[in-house]
Parts: structure tokens; sequence; C-alpha cells
């Protein structure tokens, strides 16, 4: 492998997952619930997994760049996602991952290792899109489906459908208040639990079982005349 | 005997029992009244339908070349290297806290307090200023026209009292004698006003209570020489 075809060629190959999961978990069928957010954090971590995260921290705070890297590794396709799912659009979603680890590598070195560093991290990233969304005049992300691409899909048969039923739901989910829709977002597409989720809002567990509760309420509602597609 | 459920305030249970986190007795009562109402079963289901469309939504991954992005910014802002305005973050994050806010409003309130008792008890002000702290010059103008006006009082006072005396040498005189005792009330309340006049020579009330009082003893005279004219 040449050095300049890769971005990151200091990067270890190993994934978040792999780094997370080690040699107790596996991801399930559909990839969206890990072993390491099915309640445990770090604490599910193999010994030395645990260890080879926090040296990865160490060097952050030591200002290597590379760590960075292997840190910008691991994290960014969930974080690209939460902040997809709360902005609804790509441009910003990038924007925010930018920021997300701008803000990482300034501030980790406040980071002291009380609370796991996937929790600081998603923190992060959660408020990032709290302000991003806030900034933007909480406009944007509720797009609706093009009436020919609407048509073209509903040709297309059972996926086609089901292609439509979901940019549905993440128009539904656009439409949900921002605390409902970090709990939706959190709890029902990456699979965090609600202790989980508890400990990054700061509430407490029963809040975030009664904001998904009417999270869940509210979707429906918006999906109701679109069930259909769903047989 | 299981308590009726009422339909609607279940939604959290049907949240919670889609997720298998009903506790068991509440879940037996749940499933009873499922029984018995189409309506809940419905929402149950399109719940569960939503739920399993949330989990299965495509991943997404940030595009290439974002981490040469975030370099990028890196370079321009990196850990622990000297910013363009050091002071420019510090100085945001602190006027982002909340408290900052609420000492200035306890600050602004402490301000008009201070303003407020020096209006009501300006005795510790020296008596030049009175008990306006600014502005000298506009303190001296007004001072000018409160000294002016004084004279003109006290002009006109010594024109009727030189009348009046001689009007009151023609009455009885026991009725000339009640109303020079009086008149030498009202002296002694002008005096009075006047040495607090010394002392505060700006302060609005005492010069309200003179001016009052030189309205009453003019007042008075014109009234002992109309009651002579009468005659």
């Amino acid at each position: 492998m040449k050095m300049n075809e890769d971005p990151l060629p200091w990067v270890s190959l190993m994934s978040a997952e792999e780094l997370y999961i080690g040699r107790e978990g596996s991801l399930s069928a559909s990839g969206s619930l890990t072993e390491a957010h099915s309640g445990k954090g770090e604490g599910m971590l193999p010994d030395d997994n645990r260890e080879r995260m926090s040296q990865i921290v160490f060097r952050c705070k030591q200002g290597e760049r590379e760590a960075l890297g292997t840190l910008y590794k691991m994290y960014k396709q969930r974080i690209y996602n939460i902040a997809y799912r709360m902005t609804s659009n790509h441009a910003d979603s990038e924007e925010i991952v930018q920021e997300v680890f701008l803000k990482v590598y300034q501030k980790i070195g406040s980071f002291r290792g009380d609370s796991s560093f996937t929790c600081w991290i998603y923190r992060i990233a959660v408020n990032q899109s709290h302000s991003h969304w806030r900034g933007k005049g909480r406009r944007g992300g509720n797009k609706l489906v093009p009436l020919s691409e609407k048509e073209n899909l509903l040709q297309q048969g059972k996926d086609g459908k089901r292609a439509l039923f979901h940019s549905f739901i993440q128009q539904a989910i656009a439409s949900l208040p921002m605390s409902c829709r970090t709990v939706f977002v959190l709890h029902d597409i990456e699979g965090f639990t609600h202790q989980e989720i508890a400990a990054l809002k700061g509430c407490s567990v029963g809040a975030s079982k009664s904001l998904l509760a009417k999270a869940r309420l509210k979707m429906r509602r918006y999906l109701q005349p679109h069930m259909s597609l769903m047989g | 005997m299981v308590k009726k459920m009422r339909c609607f305030p279940s939604a959290r249970w049907l949240s919670l029992y889609l997720d298998d986190d009903l506790p068991p007795r509440k879940r037996r009562s749940l499933e009873e009244h499922l029984q018995k109402c189409p309506r809940c079963q419905s929402v149950l289901q399109d719940l569960g339908t939503i739920r399993q469309e949330t989990r299965s939504l495509e991943k997404l991954s940030p595009p290439e070349g974002l981490w040469e992005a975030i370099q990028k910014r890196l370079k321009l802002s990196p850990q622990g290297q000297r910013r363009a305005y050091p002071w420019a973050i510090p100085l945001a994050t602190w006027l982002r806290r909340g408290w900052v806010w609420k000492g200035a409003l306890i600050t602004s309130a402490v301000i008009v307090a201070v303003f407020t008792l020096l209006r009501f008890f300006p005795v510790w002000i020296p008596a030049e200023q009175g008990y306006y702290p600014f502005s000298p010059p506009l303190m001296a103008e007004v001072r000018q026209q409160l000294t002016s006006a004084r004279s003109h009082y006290l002009e006109f006072i010594g024109e009727l009292s030189l009348l009046a005396n001689a009007e009151m040498e023609r009455w009885d005189a026991a009725i000339a004698g009640a109303y020079r005792e009086s008149l030498q009330g009202i002296d002694r309340n002008i005096k009075v006003c006047e040495e607090e006049m010394e002392r505060f020579p700006l302060d609005p009330e005492i010069r309200g209570y003179l001016f009052n009082i030189y309205h009453e003893k003019l007042a008075l005279l014109e009234s002992i020489i109309e009651i002579g004219g009468g005659d």
C-alpha cells in the first residue's frame, strides 16, 4: 500500500466495532446494535482493548494527529449517522463531523476519564448537532420527496416502497422536537440504551423512556398515512 | 382483578412493551387490554413496523476527503498552538455561561438600588454636590436659577410685608397680634427650611417645602392686605 493512496496510512485496520467488541461480541445481523452499546459501554471492553483505547486517548492528549486519525476512523460512521439523522442534511452532517473532531483535538486535555471516552465523544456529537440545528435557525431537513421520485420508487415494487417509507421516516424524524429526536435517534437508530442516553444527555433513565415513547407516538402519527406502503 | 386500563395513557407502556422493558404485572395487564382493544393493537403493530424499519435504515458513511478537510482545519487551529486571537474563544465561552448574564443582572440591580438609596438618603454625599454625583456644571446652573428664584420670592415677600405691616398698624391690636404670630410661625419654618437648603442646596424636596412656605406667607400677606382693602 502506497502512502499517498491511503489517507490514513498510520491508522490501524482495526475498526471501532472490532476494537470495542474484541473477542466478546459481534454485530447483530442488522449491524445496528453492538455489544459495546448494549448497556455496558467500556465496562465490557476486554482489558487489552481498554488499554489500547486509553493509549490512543493519551497519545491524542500529547497532540499526536495520528491518534486523532485513529479515533476518526473508529467513530466517523456513527457520528456521521447521528448528525445526519438529527439534521437530515449531508452538508450539515459533514460540518458537524469536522467540528466534533476539532473539538476532540482541542478539548481532549480536559477529558479526565471520569466517564467513558465513547460517552464523551458522542456527547460532543449530540451537542454539536443541537447547536448546529439552533444556529441554522431550526430550518432545513424536512425535505419532501419529489413527486417524480415517488412515482419511480412506487413502480419499483416492494423495495421501492420500502425506500420511499424510509424517506418518510427521515421526514418524520426531522419533524420531531429536538429532545425527542435525540433520544429516538440514539435509541432506535444507533442502539444506545436508556442508561447510556441518560448519561449522555444528563437526564434520568425515566425521562429518556418517556421521551422515546413520545417520539415513537409522534412518528406513528406522522407515518400513519404511509403505513400502507409496508403492507 | 386487573385494573381497567384507559386507552391512550398506555403509550409509554406500549413503547416499553415493544422494548420488552415492561414489568411482568403491567405486561400482563397490557396484554389483556390488547386482546380487547383493536385500536391499541393497531398502534402497537405500527410502532413495531416503524421500529423495525428505523433499525434497518441505511448506515451512512462520511464522504472521502473529510479527514483531509479536518486536517486542514487542524493546521489552522491546532492543539496547543497560539491562536490569532487567544482571548476570543475563552471570552465567547465565558459569555455563553448563564451566570455571566445573572451577574450582569445582579450588578445592574445593585446600581439601581444604590442610586435609589442616594435619591432618598443623600446624607452622606457632600453638601456641595447634593445627591447628584455627576455633571457639576449643570448643577451650578440649577443652583443659580434656584438662587434667583429665591431672591424674587424674598423681594416680593418684602414688598408685601411692608404693605401688610402698614395695614395691621390700623387694626385692633389683638387681631393684628394673632396675624403677626402666624407670620412669625411661617418665618420660623422658612428659617428651618433655609438651614436645610444650606446643607442640601439641590434637594428638590426641601426646595419644594421652602417654596410652599413662601407661597403660604405670600397668601397670608395678600389676605391681610385684602382684608384691609375691604375695610
